[in-house]
């Protein structure tokens, strides 16, 4: 969220400026069997479902397949979608749900030896940009770990406020109504996170 | 809401000045606001100071940029889709599902179930948030964030009044 710089929210993406199908419709008519409007729900959640797979298993590639296998899920699931919650936290929550379980099958297969313990892979550290200088590419890992740190030592609901924040680009009414808290209770959260982060960064 | 001081016992901003700068910050101060503020941090360095301490660790907080999405994604998805409708159609997929299976069953044989077992124990289904690796508990928080909306938010709490 930066001042003059439009939301990138998926609540948001829904423009006025025409009048596109609502993700409920789409996903009423995916539960039809419809493709169309899969491939239509595809190309308005891909970009931030496969960001968020990224950020959780660590490398593209992973991402792509973990992406891939949350859409075709939402395709068998859709007619499980309850209109009470929003379907993009619906669609987020597959994707996190779906990372975890690779995660951890990562973490039962590392043990058992059947695959080896590539840090760099495990790290899930790898830039974007393949060719970038080994010096800047080691100073952006050392940032992405002590961003782990730092939004590790939150409270829980901390967290959970900064994460939608800052790394989805959520607003606060987005934040409160994913959450289901007031914007009040957002703005709260946020704040003491900011102040414990604030206060972490004084102590090194 | 509390009656709010305008400024601490030392003189610097409180805490509702504070929260103006996360809010101005962060893009989320309506627009009289925004102009008041805008005009205070033009005459008040230690205001100007605060904020900035405030963007550098808002700055500093950084995941991995996402790659950009991979040309063919959803035309390879749709192609996944239909072959799991019409399996006699599309061998290939039906092809990386056996080989999963086989591969399941080799570890199975391989290891034992009670070894199996222990690992599945061991790799944290009821290990502390401590024991869970950096990508695990990301994803731990960002399941529990995108939770809050069925789960009924985490309710309100004593810490979240303003």
């Amino acid at each position: 969220m930066v001042p003059g710089v439009p939301q990138t929210g998926v609540l948001t993406t829904i423009a006025a400026s025409e009048p596109a199908e609502s993700d409920e419709d789409l996903l009423r008519k995916v539960a039809a069997g419809d493709t169309a409007a899969f491939s239509g729900l595809v190309e308005r959640h891909q970009g931030r479902l496969l960001r968020v797979c990224e950020r959780l298993l660590g490398n593209a590639e992973d991402a792509r397949d973990a992406a891939q296998e949350v859409f075709l899920r939402v395709f068998r699931k859709a007619s499980e979608f309850e209109p009470r919650a929003e379907v993009f936290t619906w669609l987020y929550r597959i994707a996190t749900n779906h990372c975890l379980n690779r995660l951890r099958r990562r973490k039962i297969l590392r043990f058992v030896g059947l695959v080896g313990d590539d840090a760099e892979r495990e790290g899930g550290l790898d830039p974007a940009d393949p060719g970038a200088d080994p010096a800047r590419a080691l100073a952006a890992r050392r940032r992405w770990q002590a961003t782990r740190k730092a939004i590790a030592g939150l409270p829980a609901n901390q967290r959970a406020v900064l994460i939608l924040a800052k790394f989805e680009g959520l607003s606060y009414r987005q934040i409160s109504q994913v959450l289901a808290i007031t914007e009040g209770a957002v703005e709260s959260r946020l704040f003491r996170a900011m102040r414990r982060l604030q206060s972490q960064a004084k102590d090194h | 809401m509390a009656a709010a001081r305008t400024r601490g016992a030392n003189g610097e901003p409180d805490e509702v000045t504070e929260r103006q700068l996360m809010r101005w910050l962060h893009g989320e101060l309506p627009a009289a606001e925004r102009a008041s503020l805008a005009a205070r941090l033009e005459v008040d360095p230690r205001l100007a100071a605060r904020l900035a301490r405030l963007r550098a660790v808002w700055d500093e907080l950084e995941l991995p940029a996402a790659a950009p999405i991979p040309s063919g994604f959803r035309r390879e998805l749709l192609a996944r889709l239909e072959g799991r409708r019409r399996p006699g159609m599309a061998p290939g997929f039906r092809s990386f599902t056996w080989a999963r299976a086989a591969s399941a069953l080799a570890l199975l044989a391989g290891i034992g179930m009670g070894s199996l077992a222990t690992a599945l124990v061991g790799a944290g289904t009821s290990q502390g948030p401590e024991e869970l690796t950096a990508e695990e508990s990301l994803a731990d928080d960002y399941w529990t964030a995108f939770r809050g909306a069925d789960a009924g938010g985490a309710g309100w709490s004593e810490e979240d009044e303003p």
